[in-house]
């Protein structure tokens, strides 16, 4: 087993499990040889910009709330803390609760990357602890800090005696990977290695340790596990140290999204014997169902599970079959993480959508533990296949696709690329809160979003007649694979 | 903190042979910046491999025999070639297919692609090496 | 030296990426890590016809930082000009590239145009045609300073590399430099308002930002009878090189004209300065002034009998808005300067001017002004300060929450901004003080006393 606590390195996304960027060819060939650990990916001659995967990582870690992030390097590493700020204060008011936490940057100048800045450091360090008491720090490096070899983690050794929160040190060289979803692993690492207790004796518990995003289905998710005798405990935005101090005495865990979770999940399997619910994601209703029954597994709750599911069935079935009527037909194109295309893709096939392309944007040959990822299995063991492409967000690609095959519909998870498909004629859902589809509920919902953006497509159709697209025709009358180099 | 290279190259002045391709690898240790070659070491044929039963073709195209046999990657067995460098930090070669990449850094081994000479390479390689782990800033220096 | 940048107010020099992004059909492209362009931008109005997700990247790894990224940028640039549709490319180098010594510099020149290298023609011409797309390069690592900087650095690369020396000159034709696009929030009404004013008096206005404006503005710069520069400090030293390498004179006037008292006194000192007919600018302002003291006529019982409007104020932005805002309501609304704060790191060179130009309001009122980056002691002197009343707080959104604790009336004017929407909503000129004036008692009427 990969996972090394005591390392303040986690290897990346692309060490640990064998991911790809940069991919063409059809879902069972990806999955086929993901199996067998054979995937030829390729490298580009030509990209363009996608993610820092320090926006994942410390998205997840600044969402902690009352802890500070000092992140080491010049101003825009640490732009995020803006946006931070706003989320922060916004999701805490919505849950009835406060945050202080805070996010800082050191404004690295050209005299630090010569002389080094790591006095400083020790002393930005000490004056955030003292204005604002954090329950804990995160000390972030950036990829200039890596570069001019600035020691973080002796300045963060030092400390620990002064300090009497725990404070870790969170590296975030960005060259050194380019799969962004890397981020989610670090900041996992980061709270695992210095917030997580051991388990107190003799203390039971009924909590689920549950990893999302933004907590939006949180009242609905609580009602129903309460159902189940279950306490879920959300992870990490609205988090508090103390709470996260606890999360090896769960009875599982779970999460919203693969990607996002599976480090998590797996090490405190492996270190606490916290069991991990490993299933396809909670989208759409076998997704759904094959979830709560998994958790019923885990957790000894299958009977009150399968009544609840019983229950469930019988109120929203009947109109997911009448919206379904109206989807028949339709041809889709996805693009988002690897967590979500598969899973989403799926969900598709349930409402009678037909996937003519998804493109992930890496893809993990395997999860953890050396299984192939979950929802990829169930999409071959159901004979689902369609063109898959590893894009890496690489917009050019995705146009080049929309222009060709033209679809109905175009789904998207990440800022920014919705807008294009839109410029082009083809209605686009964007697919950002991790419960757009969750459950029966948010199925029906979800399966309405996209009848409705097919049925009114005024915003688009005004667009696409009035905008100029930027790519050159040359590029539109390439090969999708053009820019990607052959691999031996 | 001595570690060792792998190069791959027929003449031992050109970095001109992909992973696939090498027959053998010339081993470099290397203590701080300085390296000396130590030994040649041969690739497993493809017989020795056929006999432990896992693919030794990284350039196959995957068919059912092979998914139903699952000696390879699924189970965590790597190709020999990687098995037997697996004592290096890194790998420098002309071409290395994605897929052995994987595995190589499953391993915590870097590779890197290079088409220049094999002083160059080990040049630069054990200078990067040394100011990563002396954190020793990688600033070029004014010549 | 390392300092704690507590709730921060800008970007780093790479943040020159919108300002090519605000050109129009002039796209960025990044010798810098795969997330740079995403980090920078904002969530809202950073779409296009260029956008973020658009702009060619190295996405620099671990090869490149141990045996350079100088073939891949090359690789880049060229594939750019084949890919994407634009009419300049700005090639801007990160931090990773500049520390490990990438000749990014040397790279460019290679598509210069002795080379003539491949571009596609793409209005449905022959396709075999070649046709000549400008790449110039701009050396913004994020340690080289802050957005400001990197505005100026883009500027300075299009004069020093792209603009030639003219000997023609048009009658009337002036350069307007104000606003820094995306950074600040109302840039792109600004510009198009001074541009307006500027032809009331019979001017013609060019500028480069915004819609419409991009490589044939460039092109007329060098044609200019004179640079007009809106702005404390930002741009400057681009003005003093058009000087000496076009011969172009520049008129600097400091301040952003909000409201009718500046207003007219810009106009007349920009119509002094061109030599236009005194009679025909006291024509245009007497015209706009009119119709505002018409406004405020009308809103009198709103200035004088509301309850929650105080008399002190404080501002916390970069320098244009902190300076614009605080002349405005001193010298139009007669409202009293409390602290203001100055949030953009403003060079050394130019706080004496600043903090001078704070010393110039009517009444020989003085504004205390501070050039501070760490919100922490702006907030600390904000909460010791006694307004005497409810304290009306212009900044960021990071003084809403301050705001609220001290009751005060809050508006979000400067970066980060999260409480308002604005595509092309200015506060510019006459209107835009009515503008500014609607939005603050927009704020003091959700409640009573």
């Amino acid at each position: 087993m990969t996972i090394n606590l005591n390392n303040s390195n986690v290897a990346t996304r692309e060490n640990r499990i064998g991911s790809i960027t940069g991919y063409i060819g059809s879902l069972s060939d990806l999955a086929g040889k993901s199996e067998c650990g054979t995937l030829k990916g390729c490298s580009r001659c030509f990209s363009q910009s996608s993610t820092c995967l320090s926006s994942c990582a410390l998205g997840q870690l600044s969402a902690i709330r009352d802890v500070a992030i000092i992140h080491h390097g010049p101003a825009g590493c640490s732009v995020a803390s803006a946006g931070n700020y706003y989320l922060n204060k916004t999701m805490a008011k919505k849950r009835g609760v406060t945050n202080d936490t805070v996010y800082v940057g050191t404004d690295m100048n050209e005299n630090d990357t010569i002389f080094g800045s790591t006095d400083s450091l020790r002393e930005i360090i000490i004056e955030v602890n003292r204005r604002y008491s954090p329950k804990a720090i995160f000390v972030t490096s950036s990829c200039a800090t890596g570069i001019i070899g600035e020691d973080i983690d002796s300045v963060v050794d030092e400390l620990k005696d002064e300090i009497s929160v725990p404070i870790v040190a969170v590296h975030c060289e960005g060259f050194k990977s380019r799969i962004w979803a890397t981020g989610f692993d670090i900041a996992d690492h980061a709270v695992l290695s210095s917030v997580v207790q051991p388990p107190r004796e003799g203390v039971s518990s009924n909590k689920i340790n549950f990893k999302n995003f933004y907590e939006s289905a949180r009242p609905e998710i609580m009602e129903m596990f309460a159902k189940f005798d279950l306490e879920p405990v959300f992870l990490y935005c609205n988090s508090t140290v103390e709470e996260l101090s606890h999360m090896s005495e769960s009875l599982a865990t779970t999460c919203i999204c693969g990607t996002l979770g599976n480090y998590l999940g797996n090490a405190l399997e492996e270190k606490y014997g916290v069991p991990y619910v490993r299933s396809i994601n909670q989208c759409g209703i076998t997704g759904f169902e094959t979830w709560l029954r998994e958790i019923g597994k885990v957790t000894g709750r299958s009977e009150k599970i399968e009544s609840y599911i019983e229950e469930q069935r019988k109120i929203y079935m009947p109109q997911i079959e009448e919206v379904k009527k109206e989807l028949k037909g339709l041809r889709a194109v996805i693009g988002m993480g690897p967590g979500y295309t598969f899973e989403v893709s799926r969900v598709l096939n349930e409402l009678g959508i037909e996937v003519v392309w998804a493109l992930a944007w890496h893809y993990d040959k395997k999860y953890e533990n050396g299984d192939v990822p979950p929802s990829m299995k169930y999409l071959l063991d159901n004979g689902i296949d369609f063109e898959a492409s590893v894009a890496d967000q690489q917009n050019f690609e995705v146009m080049n696709i929309l222009h060709k095959y033209q679809p109905d519909l175009y789904l998207s998870r990440h800022p920014g690329s919705t807008v294009w498909a839109i410029k082009n004629g083809t209605p686009a859902v964007y697919v950002a809160d991790e419960y757009m589809i969750f459950g029966y509920k948010h199925t029906l919902e979800f399966a309405y979003s996209i009848l409705n953006s097919i049925k009114n497509r005024s915003f688009e159709q005004n667009l696409a007649k009035r905008v100029k697209l930027p790519y050159t025709d040359w590029w539109y009358k390439q090969d999708v694979g053009t820019f990607l180099e052959e691999a031996n | 903190m001595t570690y060792k290279i792998a190069v791959a190259s027929s003449d031992g002045v050109n970095i001109d042979l992909s992973f696939g391709a090498a027959g053998h690898f010339d081993i470099y240790s290397v203590d701080k910046t300085e390296y000396r070659l130590t030994e040649k070491r041969t690739a497993p044929t493809k017989e020795e491999s056929k006999a432990e039963n896992i693919c030794g073709d990284e350039k196959r195209e995957c068919n059912s025999s092979c998914s139903n046999n699952k000696s390879c990657g699924a189970d965590g067995k790597s190709f020999p070639k990687v098995e037997m460098l697996s004592d290096c930090r890194c790998i420098i070669c002309k071409k290395i297919g994605f897929n052995i990449t994987k595995q190589l850094e499953k391993k915590a081994i870097t590779s890197f692609d290079v088409d220049c000479t094999v002083e160059e390479a080990l040049k630069k390689v054990t200078d990067y090496f040394n100011k990563i782990d002396n954190h020793i800033s990688l600033r070029k220096s004014a010549e | 030296m390392a300092k704690l940048l507590d709730k921060q107010r800008y970007k780093c020099a790479l943040g020159a990426m919108q300002t090519v992004q605000a050109i129009t059909r002039a796209i960025p492209i990044l010798h810098s890590g795969p997330g740079c362009a995403q980090k920078l931008s904002d969530g809202t109005g950073s779409s296009g016809y260029f956008s973020p997700n658009i702009f060619p990247c190295t996405s620099i790894n671990e090869k490149d930082v141990v045996f350079g990224g100088v073939k891949k940028l090359h690789s880049t640039i060229e594939n750019a000009l084949k890919v994407i549709d634009a009419d300049l490319y700005v090639v801007l180098t990160g931090c990773i590239p500049e520390i490990v010594g990438d000749d990014s510099e040397e790279v460019v020149s290679q598509f210069d145009k002795a080379e003539q290298l491949e571009s596609f023609e793409n209005e449905g011409g022959d396709p075999d045609k070649f046709v000549y797309k400008p790449v110039i390069y701009a050396s913004t690592a994020g340690f080289k300073g802050n957005n400001y900087k990197g505005h100026e650095q883009i500027i300075d690369a299009i004069i020093g590399q792209y603009l030639k020396k003219s000997d023609k000159r048009q009658k009337g034709l002036v350069n307007i430099w104000a606003d820094v696009p995306y950074q600040d929030l109302f840039w792109l009404g600004n510009i198009r308002e001074i541009e307006k004013l500027l032809s009331e008096i019979g001017l013609t206005p060019n500028s480069i930002f915004g819609y419409n404006r991009g490589l044939d503005n460039i092109d007329k710069i060098a044609q200019a009878e004179f640079n007009l520069i809106v702005s404390p400090w930002v741009c400057l030293k681009n003005m003093k090189k058009m000087e000496k390498k076009l011969g172009i004179p520049y008129l600097h006037y400091p301040t952003l004209p909000i409201g009718a008292y500046e207003t007219s006194k810009f106009l007349r000192e920009i119509g002094k300065f061109a030599g236009i007919e005194q009679e025909k600018t006291e024509k245009v302002i007497k015209e706009h002034e009119d119709y505002y003291y018409y406004l405020i006529e009308r809103y009198a019982d709103l200035f004088l009998e509301n309850r929650v409007i105080n008399k002190e104020f404080s501002v916390v932005a970069d320098a244009q808005y902190a300076l614009g805002i605080t002349k405005f309501l001193a010298n139009d609304l007669g409202l009293i300067p409390a602290k203001q704060f100055i949030t953009d790191d403003t060079p050394k060179e130019f706080r004496e001017n600043i903090k001078d130009e704070f010393k110039k309001l009517n009444y020989n009122l003085q504004a205390d002004v501070e050039f501070e980056t760490d919100s922490y002691k702006i907030h600390n002197e904000i909460k010791a300060h006694d307004y005497h009343g409810y304290p009306l707080i212009l900044g960021s959104y990071y003084e809403k929450e301050l705001s609220e604790k001290l009751k005060g009336n809050y508006l979000n004017i400067s970066w980060p901004v999260q409480d308002k929407v604005v595509f092309d909503d200015f506060y510019a000129g006459y209107t835009g003080g009515i503008r500014l004036i609607e939005d603050i008692y927009t704020v003091a009427v959700q409640r009573f006393n």
